[in-house]
Order: C-alpha cells, then structure tokens, then sequence
C-alpha cells in the first residue's frame, strides 16, 4: 500500500468507515519508522494502541488462584448436600434396623420367663381396660357436647322468633300511644277558652 | 461445561478483560479484582455458558458492570493513571519525544466522553466489530458508529493542532 492510498484509509478511518482488517493494516503502517511528515502527527495515536495492547494482566498466580477459587466453589457444593446425606444415612439406617428385627420377631421373646410374660399380660390387660374406659368416656363426653350444641340451637331459634314477633308489637305500641294522643287533643279542644273578638 | 474446557474458553480473555476493567478502575489490583470476579460468576453460570451465542461479548459486558460497580461503590474515578510508559528501547531524549507525545494523546482522549472512550477502546485496541460493541455496550450500532466518528475526528483535530502549535513554537525559538 502507497502511502496515497494510506492518506485515503486514513480519511476513511477518522469518518468510521474503515473495515476491521483496513484499520489492523493502517495500524501496522503507522508504526512503521518511513511514515511521511505530513501524517506523523497521527503516529502517536496508533502508537498509544499499540501500547494498550499490550497491557496484560501481570499476576503469576492468577490462574493458580483462580482455580484454587473455583475448586474451593465446588467443594462448598458438596459441603452443602452433606445434611441431606446425613439424613438420608439415618433414614436408611432406622429402616434397615426395622426390617431386621421385623424378619425374626421370635428372637425378642426368647429371654423372657414364664413369670415375666404373665406380669406383662396382666399389664397389658391393665392398659386395656384403661384404654376402654377412656374410649367410653370420649363417647359420653362427645355425646354431652353434642347435646349441648343442639340445645345453643334451640335458644338461638327462640332468639329469632322472638325477634320476629317483637316487631309487629312495637307497631301496635305506637298506634296505642297515637291514640292516647289524639284523646289528649280532643279534651284540649274542648276545654280551650275563647276569646271574644 | 468442565473445567478444562471453561479454561480452554475464557482463561485467554483474562488480558482483555483486564484492559477494559482497568479503563474505568484506573488500578491494576483493582482490575485483577474484578477480572476473578467475573471468572467465578461464569463459573456459577457454567451450566448455560454453552447456549451463549457470544461468550466472550458476555464476559465483557460482565466486566463492564461490575466495574461501574465498584466505581460506584468506591467513587474513585480517577483519570488516567492507567497507562503504562510506553515500551522503552529510545535514548533519553527520543524517550522524552515518546513519553510526551503519548501523554498528549492521554490528554485528547480524557476530553471525549466515556462512552466515547469505552466504544474506541473496544473497537482501535480490542478490534471488536460494531455488532459486539453493540452488545457489550448495549448501545445501537448507528449510536457506535456517530461515536466513533465523533471520537476519532476530535483526535485527528487535536493531534492536527498540537502539530501546529509545535511548528509555530519552533518557528518563535529559531
């Protein structure tokens, strides 16, 4: 490329029009050393980019760092599930124990004595009776609640029929008084005394 | 996604992040900061990187925003401190030429807006196309390109005036 065509690309490029590939070529002409007088003043410019090219990020253990991050990250995950897989432990451990003792029930009562089971039967019968008697009691108890319900009913059925009631004979309690009123007016009419004119 | 292959696709873009953190943090630390940051959220997100249409546009536009953050968090924005000396194999004076020279550039570049800055940056150093600018900065692409424009013709005509002012001082000292 002449440098014509370069002062060309270079109007093309102050207006924005410029591909990416003709600005990487105008970049690499303005830094070759032959750039004519009239466009050195531009030269800074495209040596300030190449500058900032080059720029890096200059921390050897970054990506050690990084990954040593990242790997604490993951292993945080996991840190995370243990509870659940604590209980999940449990909850397979109290199965498996429940299964173990459900396929050979026998085994318990082996070391128990004749004396020991009648001891445990009468107190079983004990807790049986108990549990009637608390059965029975429930029943009689749900009953009396049940009464007291329908009997809250009946007062509020008597409420409401009293209410309806109540108002026709306010009614008639108003035509009483009205006609007391007007009883009141007839005897002031004829009491009232005249004044001649 | 594994590790090796999250490896194998973002730990190259650690540089360019860091370059576009490092335009609005102005600190390296606080750069590298964010640059781990931004890989440890896409790691979280490793399960749907792979639906990404653009990872690399993502991880960007990722940085962006957690350095506004921290920008907003902190708010320390500082100008320019950010750019390095120039690569130096001159004599002291051609150094002294290159140094000034590039600190003028600096200075055209701090009068643009940010946007501005950000849409150069992303488009002269990181050699993005309009569309990825687009996405990273979630402006449209006629927005990108008047920013360009704009941006790119302020330079020239800085840089054009500096050339003159130089000639004129010249001319005064002879």
């Amino acid at each position: 490329m002449n440098w014509l065509e370069v002062e060309q690309l270079l109007k093309q490029f102050w207006k924005g029009e410029t591909s990416r590939i003709e600005e990487q070529e105008l970049h690499a002409t303005f830094l070759r050393d032959d750039v004519p007088n009239h466009l050195k003043p531009f030269k800074d410019y495209f040596g300030y980019v190449k500058n900032n090219k080059e720029i890096k990020l200059e921390q050897p253990d970054f990506e050690a760092e990084l990954l040593e991050k990242i790997r604490t990250k993951n292993r945080f995950t996991f840190a995370r599930l243990l509870p659940y897989a604590a209980a999940l432990l449990v909850l397979i451990s109290s199965v498996f124990f429940l299964i173990k003792n459900e396929i050979d029930p026998s085994t318990k009562h082996q070391s128990l004595t004749e004396n020991e089971i009648q001891i445990v039967q009468k107190y079983m019968g004990l807790l049986a009776t108990n549990f009637d008697q608390s059965i029975s009691l429930s029943a009689q108890t749900l009953k009396n609640i049940s009464l007291l319900n329908k009997g809250a009913q009946t007062i509020q059925h008597y409420e409401n029929m009293y209410q309806k009631q109540i108002k026709p004979l306010k009614q008639i309690d108003y035509i009483d008084q009205s006609l007391v009123r007007l009883k009141h007016l007839k005897t002031f009419e004829k009491n009232r005394i005249k004044i001649p004119i | 996604m594994l590790l090796n292959e999250f490896k194998e696709k973002f730990f190259p873009l650690k540089n360019k992040l860091f370059r576009f953190a490092l335009q609005y943090v102005k600190r390296d630390d606080e750069a590298a900061d964010i640059v781990q940051d931004t890989f440890l959220k896409l790691w979280t997100k490793r399960k749907n990187l792979n639906d990404l249409r653009n990872p690399e546009t993502y991880a960007m536009t990722m940085v962006k925003n957690a350095s506004i953050d921290k920008l907003r968090k902190h708010k320390t924005l500082r100008l320019d401190e950010m750019n390095k000396d120039p690569e130096n194999n001159h004599t002291p004076l051609e150094s002294l030429t290159q140094r000034e020279s590039y600190d003028q550039v600096i200075e055209i570049l701090n009068t643009l807006s940010e946007q501005q800055q950000m849409i150069l940056k992303l488009r002269d150093i990181e050699g993005y196309g309009y569309d990825e600018i687009a996405e990273i900065s979630g402006l449209t692409i006629n927005t990108i390109r008047v920013n360009i424009s704009r941006a790119r013709n302020t330079i020239k005509d800085r840089l054009l005036k500096l050339e003159q002012n130089e000639l004129v001082r010249g001319r005064t000292t002879a």
